[in-house]
């Protein structure tokens, strides 16, 4: 048996708005919102957490830092020095381009990778439409009645001008 | 395609002989093939499986084999190397025979390097007394000439290839018939300087009625012959000894680039020109009065440009200064009043006064009366005797131009019956060859021993072709005393056959020329030396050595006896028609050889093609050098082709069509183009390139002349860019090359070089331990004559990459001469830079590379990996020198370019310490790394170690002037060291901060 | 909803650069569903005649290109028109263009979304696009550059079984390969998971199945949960914090390959500023080529409004001046420094034989520009398109001008010569544009080429603002 998750469909940004407000004012908990967009006043409307993404490019950045200077010194300076042009073969400042650009490289794979992985997104991912053009221009908010009635959760919905809601899962 | 790859060896392999093809299927003594042997090797373990140490076995007796097979061309035994005796060949260890070179007729000691059998590259010999280690362009070339695969590959009897039984009847039966008439016979020869061969060729006429032996050349010294004649009452061709002199005036002379002996004369040139060499504080002068800019000219300290017609007056200006000076009545006071350049003249004269008996005059005007003048100037100074000796005189000359006149005459009047022509191709550069040519047709039989079908082997009714001189016997005898033995460093390519044994063949004697040569040396040479008691000894230190030199006669003075009246007259008579011929518009025609084609005889050599001439650094044909003055008036742009037309003789008009060259120095109203051009049957890569200067040749009392007059100049309209490796000639007032004249050296040895900047680097010096190569180049010695050049185009296997590469400016040559113009465009100061890869210890090259395709090696090598290279060419890019080049194209084995690369034959002159370069890397000087790999291996195995001097770049083996000098900077007694220290020393583009590790000695010139 | 609902009136500020949400960036105010549509429309009509006529001769000039590599590859470098002493000229010039072309791409994509300019939002995404499609034709100079293409692989630094054998660390070439691969990349990913949301709508209202199963593939399952959104909207930022030093970066290190040689005219610290300037022109005059056309041949007048085109006009104004004013420094410099080979360099480049060469490049890159200080020349589309292709000009001038002309007379007079281009390099370079074209033109065939979610978070947003002032009202 699936959880009772309660759906309500906006036709704006304001609106959907109020609703998530006055729906953590009842004490309802927010399943999730989806929006064609994203609503920056959500953040906090929803209550979410900030991401932790940017510690992810950090490391991925300080990876690619290590990365890049270790194989410059084994390669130039350890495993094979050579006389080149006259200059020493830890040439130091000669290793800063090539470091720069692989600790950018590192640091933007791996949080678009966190991100994609994450957020459960990959070309397999099954498709969940809760109502007809969530991407194109309607707005669900989502509601977990968790104990409270499914009944006051839709209840809630109409109220805030929700233009049709439904129940899914439940007993039936 | 197949068939011009393919060359055969012998007779028998073109016709596939069964029985030969037999013979060299058996590759063990006893008849056995390697896979008998194989065979019984399995046999040998019953489970029939071959072991690793059977296969190890096999291979290993294969690869002796296959290079035992690879000996079959080694020399006969008679033949003995310099440095060792080998009872056979050791594969991969080259040997060195001593000979003597056949490029012209100089005779130069040569010693010859022998890979595998295989002559790939020619050297100086120390040993020699003329060019005591030295070489110039042409000869370091002719060992791809061996190579050429245009060569006649057997005897041709009436146009189709035959047997030498058939041709050798053939010759007899008609020679006979000739004799049985008692008709007229003729050997024409060029020189001949080999003794044995004159004894031979002597007896050999003497079988024959009405036979005699005419000698040819197309730039001859006929009328010096001539002059010494009348002067001296001696028929020879003095030896002109610039070692003796400190002051050398040259009328018209091209003796650094093509006169007489250039190696010999630059070697004495530059030693005496040298400050604290034998010149001790007095080095040798030089004054060049010239109507062309030459080689020569190009290097004196002190050049008056005259008009070709002005030469004559020119020496009579010096005869009446030096006169003067001595008191003598002055034949010629009034004449050179209307002479330009009469008080520098003057000026010349008083030196030469001031220097008599230390002085030589030399003339290379085809002109017995101006040459009689110049004579005279010479005892005035009282020079005969001691720098121009007629008791040893050189006989690298005999060509005798009245003669050849006379016959020409007797073949239109067809009663010459048979023609013999030996080394020399009238048709094509004689100056009527038109009745050369209608003359021979009424010859009835004509005999050619060329090796090629060219211009007059083409008409003749049989070809003997005569072998390459590294596949022959002879001798040579170029100044007296001096004898030389040339020894075959390989068994003959093809079915050819000595010139000389064709003679002992044909009068019946046994055909064995080496015989008749080492008789010879038993009754001529070996008495008149007291070194050696046993001929058997003296023979085979003699081949060793290249040859024996008899000490000279002391030379005497000799009196010019003899009215030189007459010759004055002559000079003033040509002088006045000269002027009439001016004043009504005409131009004058100067004609010279270049140094790498000469007289068109090497026009087949892609090596020679492709050399840029030192002075004009155009390759791949000639043109016609025009004054700047004469260029802006005309209009003409270089590339410009022009009409060349007139008359070289009363009914015999001339026309040529070249591009233009504008060549400051070149006086204004005369001409110059360059003669060797213009083949029609040289080979595929000579033929059809530039254009044929001969027939401008006026014939003078039968003496060819070198200039003509009365010519007119007119556009053409059409434009043909020259093929020039350097286009732009001013040094832009950079320090690039730093000169000073004597009196300032003498002031400060550092004169000329003050600019040293100080420079830091960012970086510690990387140690310099154990070997640390360098090299200097005395810019004051190098003559810029372009041996270098070749020699390093032979050692490292450098790609010719044909006229079109050029003009696209893609020259492969790893070693350039740079050449700047300074001063007024009539009279610029000429400046030669050799420029090769530097090897900076601070290479730009080296940083940029992505791939550490050229990194610097500890001992102070720049190193160029061709096998790493991806071709970015960032390293050229950034390379100051400008000295990297690219393989654009594939250049071996590609039918775009169809030189010597391009056949079997031809590669077999490749290096096989150097591999030959693919398309799409990078390539450069690499200090001839073989060579000092080479070097370091000896030295590990001799006692004494590596000493200074046993390791020489090719460039510096070749340099006639002692110019280049490589060693181990590490090592503080080496030349090169010492040079380094030396306050002349520079580096060029210093303030780039590359630290080079060669370097340059400033030019001196030597001021009155 | 009121899709008549205008905004309360206010006075066009006087200076667009920054309009947040004042000015209409979309004419007309559509609803969030006419945006999906009106965009995504395009690409499901056949596409345009206009459309057709461009992606014919951009393919034809891409065959033609891809024949001349064919042929170089196959016979040698030697089928150019260089020599011993002019190494590099037209491969590098366009790499050097190309790499320049995409930087504004990423400007626009990254910097201006630092800095919240709502204004890009209607043209990042093509801007993007074209950043990628212009690396691309950049990274594929170096490789066919080479004599031995086939082993270009050999500047990967990987190990391998011939024994210690890395790459120079040292040399620039070497840098730029780290370089253009590393912005290849981040652009590459920067604008797919940009486009993410957007290919979610296009498979929301795909019609047919391949469709629908290609949209739905790439958008990676995405269905709007502002979980997501919010995670996402942190990416972006990140993404473009990390392109914008990696902008400057790339460029920098491309006039690397100059500065840090010996050759009088390349050899100067002043490159890297002077280059990334440059590329930013450039590439600004590139992207204004590109959305004059696109706005044309798709009917998308209405999201890329005169204001996006003047603020570009702008950008170009400022940028060349920059370039200008690099170009005379570098006189001043090689003046100044009283060094002969510095001095001969830039004379020869103004007087010498290239003289016409330098002075295009400098009328079309320091000149021409000015004329955008009028507002009635900067607000008029035709003269926009003639003066961004004139940049554009100019632009691959300049590199012509440093590359070849110090080049052709360096230090030894010896050793100066001339370059001409073959044939072969000139359809080479064709080819590379019809590379280019080819790609955009599939891009704004299949893909929308503008970024409908941003659209709508502008949109929408306004709308809701406008509401709830209504309400305020009622």
């Amino acid at each position: 048996m699936l959880k009772e998750r309660v759906l309500g469909c906006f036709a704006d940004e304001a609106s959907l708005l109020a609703a998530v407000r006055f729906a953590r004012e009842r004490g309802f908990a927010i399943d999730d919102v989806y929006a064609p967009y994203p609503i920056h006043a959500l953040d906090e409307a929803m209550g979410l957490r900030r991401t932790r993404l940017p510690y992810v490019t950090l490391l991925g950045g300080l990876a690619g830092m290590i990365a890049a200077i270790a194989l410059q010194v084994w390669g130039a300076v350890i495993d094979w020095p050579l006389d080149v042009g006259g200059k020493p073969a830890n040439s130091a400042l000669a290793f800063l381009p090539i470091t720069f650009e692989l600790t950018v490289l590192l640091a933007g794979l791996s949080s678009a990778g966190a991100f994609l992985w994450r957020s459960r997104l990959h070309p397999t991912a099954p498709v969940r439409h809760l109502a007809p053009g969530v991407t194109d221009d309607t707005f669900v908010l989502v509601l977990d009645p968790a104990g409270a009635h499914a009944e006051a959760a839709r209840h809630l919905l109409v109220e805030t001008g929700a233009q049709h809601v439904r129940i899914d899962g439940g007993q039936s | 395609m197949e068939e011009h790859r393919r060359y055969w060896q012998s007779l028998e392999d073109l016709r596939q002989d069964p029985e030969l093809l037999a013979r060299r299927r058996q590759e063990l003594p006893d008849g056995q093939t390697l896979w008998e042997a194989a065979a019984e090797a399995n046999a040998a373990n019953p489970e029939g499986v071959e072991s690793r140490r059977d296969f190890l076995k096999l291979m290993g007796f294969s690869l002796g084999a296959a290079s035992l097979a690879s000996c079959t061309r080694i020399p006969e035994h008679k033949a003995v190397p310099l440095v060792d005796q080998p009872e056979g060949l050791i594969p991969g260890v080259a040997s060195w025979y001593a000979t003597t070179c056949g490029g012209c007729a100089a005779g130069c000691g040569l010693l010859v390097k022998v890979r595998d059998g295989r002559p790939i590259k020619i050297e100086g010999n120390r040993e020699s007394p003329l060019s005591g280690g030295g070489t110039c362009a042409a000869g370091q070339a002719t060992v791809l000439s061996l190579y050429d695969d245009q060569r006649l590959k057997g005897p041709v009897l009436g146009g189709r290839p035959a047997s030498w039984e058939e041709v050798d009847a053939a010759v007899r039966e008609r020679l006979g018939a000739v004799a049985a008439r008692r008709g007229k016979m003729v050997l024409l020869t060029g020189t001949v300087l080999s003794p044995a061969t004159r004894q031979l060729i002597g007896e050999w006429l003497a079988r024959y009625p009405g036979a005699r032996q005419v000698v040819y050349e197309p730039v001859s010294q006929a009328a010096l012959r001539a002059a010494t004649a009348e002067s001296f009452g001696r028929p020879v061709v003095p030896h002109y000894r610039l070692d003796r002199a400190r002051l050398v005036v040259a009328l018209e002379a091209d003796f650094l680039g093509t006169w007489l002996s250039p190696v010999e004369l630059t070697r004495h040139y530059t030693v005496a020109r040298r400050p604290g060499g034998p010149g001790g504080d007095e080095p040798l002068r030089h004054v060049q009065i010239e109507s062309g800019m030459s080689l020569t000219g190009s290097n004196a300290d002190q050049r008056i440009a005259v008009l070709p017609s002005e030469l004559g007056v020119a020496a009579l200006a010096l005869l009446d200064g030096v006169s003067r000076q001595a008191g003598h009545d002055v034949p010629v006071s009034t004449v050179v009043a209307d002479l330009p350049a009469k008080d520098r003249l003057a000026g010349v004269a008083e030196e030469l006064w001031r220097h008599r008996g230390r002085s030589v005059v030399v003339c290379g005007v085809n002109d017995v009366a101006i040459q009689r003048v110049v004579h005279r100037i010479n005892s005035i100074l009282g020079n005969v005797g001691t720098t121009v000796d007629l008791d040893n005189p050189s006989y690298q000359s005999q060509g005798d131009d009245t003669a050849v006149a006379a016959l020409v005459d007797e073949m239109e009047r067809g009663e010459v019956q048979a023609l013999l022509v030996h080394g020399v191709n009238p048709l094509y550069d004689y100056p009527d060859a038109a009745r050369f040519r209608a003359g021979l047709a009424r010859v009835a039989f004509k005999v050619s021993f060329a090796d090629r079908l060219d211009e007059t082997a083409s008409k003749a009714d049989v070809v003997c072709p005569d072998p390459h001189f590294l596949e022959a016997w002879n001798d040579a005898e170029p100044v007296r005393g001096g004898h030389s033995l040339t020894q075959p460093t390989i068994a003959p390519l093809f079915a050819t056959r000595a010139f000389q044994e064709n003679l002992l063949a044909w009068s019946g004697e046994k055909p064995d020329w080496h015989a008749y040569l080492r008789e010879h040396w038993r009754r001529e040479v070996f008495p008149r030396q007291d070194r050696y008691r046993d001929f058997d000894d003296f023979w085979d230190r003699s081949l060793e050595a290249g040859g024996c030199s008899l000490p000279p006669v002391p030379s005497q003075p000799v009196a010019d006896r003899g009215d030189l009246a007459p010759a004055v007259a002559l000079v003033l008579a040509a002088h006045q028609t000269a002027l009439a011929a001016r004043r009504q518009g005409g131009i004058e025609v100067r004609l010279h050889e270049k140094v790498a084609l000469r007289d068109g005889r090497n026009a087949n050599n892609p090596w020679l093609q492709e050399l840029p001439d030192p002075v004009t650094k155009v390759t791949w044909g000639n043109y016609v050098s025009v004054s700047p003055r004469m260029a802006t008036e005309l209009r003409l742009a270089e590339g410009d082709v022009v009409a060349l037309h007139g008359s070289s003789a009363p009914g015999n008009t001339a026309r040529l069509e070249l591009p233009v060259q504008i060549q400051p120095g070149q006086p204004a109203g005369a001409v110059s183009v360059a003669l060797g051009y213009g083949r029609t049957a040289a080979g595929k890569v000579g033929n059809g390139v530039g254009a044929n200067a001969f027939p401008l040749m006026p014939l003078a009392g039968g003496f060819a002349q070198r200039s003509a007059g009365g010519f007119r100049l007119e556009r053409t309209g059409r434009h043909e860019p020259l093929a020039a490796t350097q286009t732009h000639h001013s040094m832009e007032g950079r320090s690039i090359v730093r000169e000073a004249t004597l009196a300032e050296y003498r002031k400060n040895p550092g004169a000329g070089n003050e600019e040293r900047p100080e420079l830091a680097s960012l970086w510690p010096e990387y140690k310099k331990e154990g070997h640390f190569w360098g090299m200097v180049v005395d810019l004051s010695a190098c003559t810029g004559c372009a041996a270098c050049v070749v020699a390093c185009q032979a050692e490292n296997n450098v790609a010719v990459v044909g006229r079109d590469e050029v003009r696209r400016g893609r020259e492969m040559h790893w070693i350039r001469v740079d050449r700047y113009y300074r001063g007024s465009e009539e009279a610029p100061e000429t400046v030669y830079q050799p420029m090769m890869c530097q090897h900076c210890d601070h290479a730009p090259c080296e940083t940029v590379c992505p791939v550490l395709a050229t990194v610097h090696s500890s001992d102070g090598l720049n190193q160029q990996i061709y096998n790493r290279c991806v071709g970015t060419r960032y390293c050229a890019n950034n390379c100051p020198y400008k000295v990297r080049r690219f393989n654009w194209f594939n250049y071996a084995k590609n039918d775009h370019f169809d030189y010597h690369m391009n056949n079997d034959l031809g590669r077999m002159v490749l290096n096989p310490d150097v591999v030959v370069r693919s398309r799409g890397v990078m390539e450069k000087c690499s200090l001839c790394i073989q060579r000092i790999q080479e070097g370091k291996l000896k030295g590990r195995y001799r006692t004494g170690g590596l000493k200074d001097g046993d390791i020489q770049t090719a460039c510096q083996q070749a340099c006639p002037a002692d110019a280049i000098v490589f060693g181990d900077l590490n090592d503080h007694g080496s030349t090169v060291a010492r040079r380094q220290n030396d306050p002349r020393f520079y580096h060029v583009l210093e303030e780039v901060g590359t630290r080079p590790g060669v370097g340059y000695l400033t030019k001196l010139r030597i001021e009155a | 909803m009121a899709v008549h609902l205008a905004l309360p009136f206010r006075e066009m500020p006087d200076d667009p650069v920054d309009f947040g949400l004042r000015p209409p960036l979309v004419a007309g105010n559509p609803s969030l569903h006419d945006i999906s549509e009106e965009v995504a429309r395009p690409l499901d009509a056949r596409p345009t005649l206009g459309w057709f006529a461009c992606f014919a001769v951009a393919v034809t000039a891409l065959l033609a290109g891809a024949a001349a590599v064919t042929y170089e590859i196959a016979t040698g470098i030697g089928t150019w028109g260089l020599n011993r002493t002019v190494g590099w000229a037209f491969d590098i010039t366009n790499f050097v263009f190309w790499v320049g072309i995409g930087h504004a791409g990423t400007l626009i994509s990254a910097i201006l979304l630092l800095f919240r300019q709502k204004w890009r939002t209607s043209i990042a995404r093509s801007a993007e696009a074209m950043t990628i499609f212009a690396v691309m034709c950049a990274g594929l100079f170096p490789a066919i550059h080479m004599g031995r293409p086939w082993f270009a692989f050999w500047v990967m630094p990987y190990p391998n079984s011939r024994g210690p054998l890395w790459v120079n660390f040292r040399s620039p070439l070497l840098w730029d390969v780290f370089a253009i691969s590393t912005y290849f990349t981040i652009s590459l990913v920067f604008w797919y998971v940009g486009m993410i949301p957007d290919l979610a709508i296009l498979r929301d209202r795909a019609k047919g199945r391949i469709k629908r199963t290609l949209y739905g593939l790439f958008s990676l399952g995405w269905n709007g949960s502002h979980r997501t959104w919010s995670r996402y909207e942190m990416l972006s930022l990140l993404l473009a914090g990390l392109a914008a030093p990696l902008v400057v970066s790339v460029h920098s290190i491309v006039s690397m390959d100059f500065a840090t040689s010996v050759i009088p005219g390349w050899h100067t610290t002043l490159f890297p500023p002077y280059f990334v300037a440059g590329a930013v022109f450039s590439g600004f005059g590139m992207v204004m080529t590109l959305l004059l056309l696109t706005r044309k041949v798709m009917n998308l007048e209405r999201y890329i409004t005169l204001l996006h085109l003047e603020a570009m006009a702008k950008i170009l104004l400022l940028t060349g001046t920059m370039v200008g004013f690099c170009y005379l420094t570098e006189f001043f410099v090689a003046w100044y420094s009283g060094n002969p080979f510095e001095r001969y360099a830039f004379v020869n480049r103004a007087t010498g034989p290239y003289a016409w060469a330098y002075w295009t490049m400098m009328s079309c890159n320091l000149f021409v520009p000015q004329l955008l200080w009028s507002k009635r020349l900067r607000t008029s589309l035709p003269v926009l398109f003639v003066v961004s292709l004139l940049v554009n000009v100019g632009m691959w001038f300049e590199r012509f001008v440093i590359i070849v002309t110090s080049l052709h007379r360096d230090f030894l007079p010896s050793s100066w010569s001339m370059y001409r281009p073959t044939i072969i390099e000139v359809a080479t370079l064709t080819g590379s544009f019809g590379l280019f074209f080819t790609l955009f033109l599939l891009f704004i065939r299949f893909l929308p080429v503008i970024a409908m979610w941003e659209i709508k978070g502008v949109v929408g947003g306004a709308q809701s603002i406008s509401e709830h002032e209504e309400g305020a009202h009622a």
